[in-house]
């Protein structure tokens, strides 16, 4: 094909877009599943809407949070799925059960790349046709917050950016354990467990017992989305900033390595039934 | 007598099937374990850290999950493949040879579809309802547990219509799945209680998808409550609604194989 040839980076880049339209414009083909799938997203909304509104009825503010923090937190949470990179794991697990990782290893692409482009792609036409309409639709209803300070902008986007790099990673490796597993379909169980738990998907690690809090920090999850949100949001100060993002740091360090030699032996490990 | 000959020998083999794949299907019960639990605990901490969900204690909400995942996977055990598969059925061809069969499709299909991975869930309920009865301070007397018994098979045949029903479209080859969003989208409302929700909700979940009864109704037996909503009778429909539904879903099914074209492979 010609778009792989002539230079190797610029060529990347071009394999990157193309995968990325594709993506795109296959997410776009199915109208009917568009408007089940917003009609949806928006019971969903409606439902944690009216669950924070009970809750807040009897106290206005509780442990420090009010209604409008809490309708800020689930939107914000919420926009962020895009850097969830939720998919990878399917993406490359499904690449080792079938066997079609043999023929991935010998073409001259990476194959992370590969998967992120996809992965980026799909998340993109997803985010536009039914998180952002929603989630900006609840923040202009109910108003949002913005940062006090182009500072504070910057470093929010830069605690985003690390918490996506995270999320890549961590779903890479659990793409990888079918090289040991000889099914995987339960493993998306035990990760939204931990993202419910762990990662503020649904509830406010502030809320929780101490124990759990302090379980939390040594885990991957919480620096995803929820030090982000937190931060924005005004409950983590400018100064506390620099320990997150060099935990984050520390985190995508970890993961990199684990990641590297996860790859190492599980190639090692690899067995292709012919065919 | 026939069918249920013809049933168990059906439980048999999917049991043998476990067998098979032990580690997968372990690994699988307790991941769903965990993924519930996860989901009822988050919950529980959430409104035990406001004290009350309008006038509910975290008790009493997780009362209402335990109950709804109890009923729900007594009904996906017989019916979930039933909802899930007809589609590959229809496509692939397949249900014309399970409609020339001498046996009823509907109980072939509910026969085959055993699905053996709901007993984590039937767990994880129970032992949810124990806690939050323990929790609340209250002992079940025997009427109670007939009445508790006869609420959850009432739920249990909501929850199959619901999945009943939704499989007809794929008998005639609508892509469309309103159908399962007006039940997988709905089924997250009733894991808080009812009154909650603004008019317009209450009564269409009360009597246009009557998912209010599959716990939010019944569970104010147990724990006394008087957030009746409509009328102080409700809290005792759950199993005729259920049954009205069932032999409601039922026919509309029979009449989704009546109107079948097969595909023509």
């Amino acid at each position: 094909m010609r778009v792989f040839s002539g230079h190797k980076s610029q060529s990347t880049t071009i394999l990157f877009f193309t995968l990325f339209k594709l993506s795109f414009i296959k997410a776009f083909q199915y109208r009917g599943y568009i408007l089940v799938t917003l009609f949806s997203a928006l019971l969903d909304v409606f439902v944690r809407i009216s669950l924070w509104t009970a809750l807040f009825r009897a106290n206005p503010v509780v442990q420090n949070t009010t209604f409008h923090d809490m309708i800020n937190y689930m939107a914000l949470t919420g926009l962020l799925m895009l850097v969830q990179m939720s998919g990878v794991d399917d993406r490359l697990a499904n690449r080792i059960l079938q066997g079609s990782i043999a023929t991935d290893l010998i073409r001259p692409y990476s194959l992370k790349l590969f998967i992120f482009a996809q992965t980026i792609g799909d998340n993109l036409a997803h985010f536009l046709l039914f998180v952002f309409p929603v989630y900006t639709g609840v923040l202009v209803l109910f108003g949002m917050r913005f940062p006090p300070t182009l500072l504070h902008g910057l470093v929010f986007v830069a605690t985003v950016i690390n918490g996506a790099v995270i999320s890549f990673l961590y779903y890479y490796i659990i793409g990888m354990l079918p090289f040991w597993l000889e099914s995987n379909w339960y493993v998306r169980f035990v990760n939204y467990a931990m993202f419910t738990l762990f990662a503020g998907a649904f509830v406010p690690i502030w809320f929780y017992p101490d124990f759990l809090i302090q379980i939390s920090y040594y885990l991957p999850f919480r620096y995803i989305t929820y030090e982000a949100v937190t931060f924005y949001l005004g409950r983590t100060g400018l100064p506390a900033m620099p320990a997150v993002l060099l935990r984050q740091w520390v985190w995508i360090g970890i993961l990199l390595g684990l990641e590297v030699a996860l790859w190492k032996a599980g190639q090692k490990k690899l067995t292709v039934y012919g065919g | 007598m026939h069918y249920f000959r013809l049933y168990l020998q059906f439980i048999k083999i999917r049991l043998t099937s476990i067998v098979s794949y032990r580690g997968s299907f372990f690994a699988g019960v307790i991941a769903q374990f965990l993924s519930y639990g996860a989901g009822f605990f988050a919950t529980w901490l959430l409104v035990k850290a406001f004290h009350e969900l309008n006038g509910w204690t975290p008790y009493e909400v997780l009362l209402l999950y335990g109950m709804n995942l109890f009923s729900y996977a007594l009904a996906a055990f017989f019916f979930f493949n039933l909802a899930v598969d007809i589609e590959n059925l229809v496509i692939s061809g397949r249900l014309d040879g399970i409609l020339v069969k001498p046996v009823n499709p509907f109980l072939y299909l509910i026969c085959n579809g055993f699905n053996v991975a709901y007993f984590s869930h039937i767990s994880l309920a129970v032992f949810t309802m124990i806690i939050c009865f323990r929790g609340l301070g209250i002992s079940l007397t025997p009427i109670m547990l007939v009445m508790l018994a006869l609420s959850i098979l009432g739920a249990a045949l909501i929850h199959a219509a619901a999945l009943v029903m939704t499989s007809v479209p794929a008998i005639w080859m609508l892509r469309v799945r309103f159908s399962d969003i007006l039940y997988w989208g709905m089924r997250e409302f009733i894991n808080y209680p009812l009154s909650i929700y603004n008019r317009a909700v209450q009564v269409i979940l009360t009597f246009i998808l009557p998912y209010g009864f599959i716990s939010f109704y019944p569970a104010q037996l147990f724990l006394g409550k008087e957030d009746y909503l409509f009328h102080p009778s409700l809290p005792y429909a759950t199993l005729p609604v259920g049954l009205g539904l069932f032999f409601v879903a039922y026919r509309f099914w029979r009449y989704g194989i009546d109107r079948y074209q097969g595909t023509g492979t």
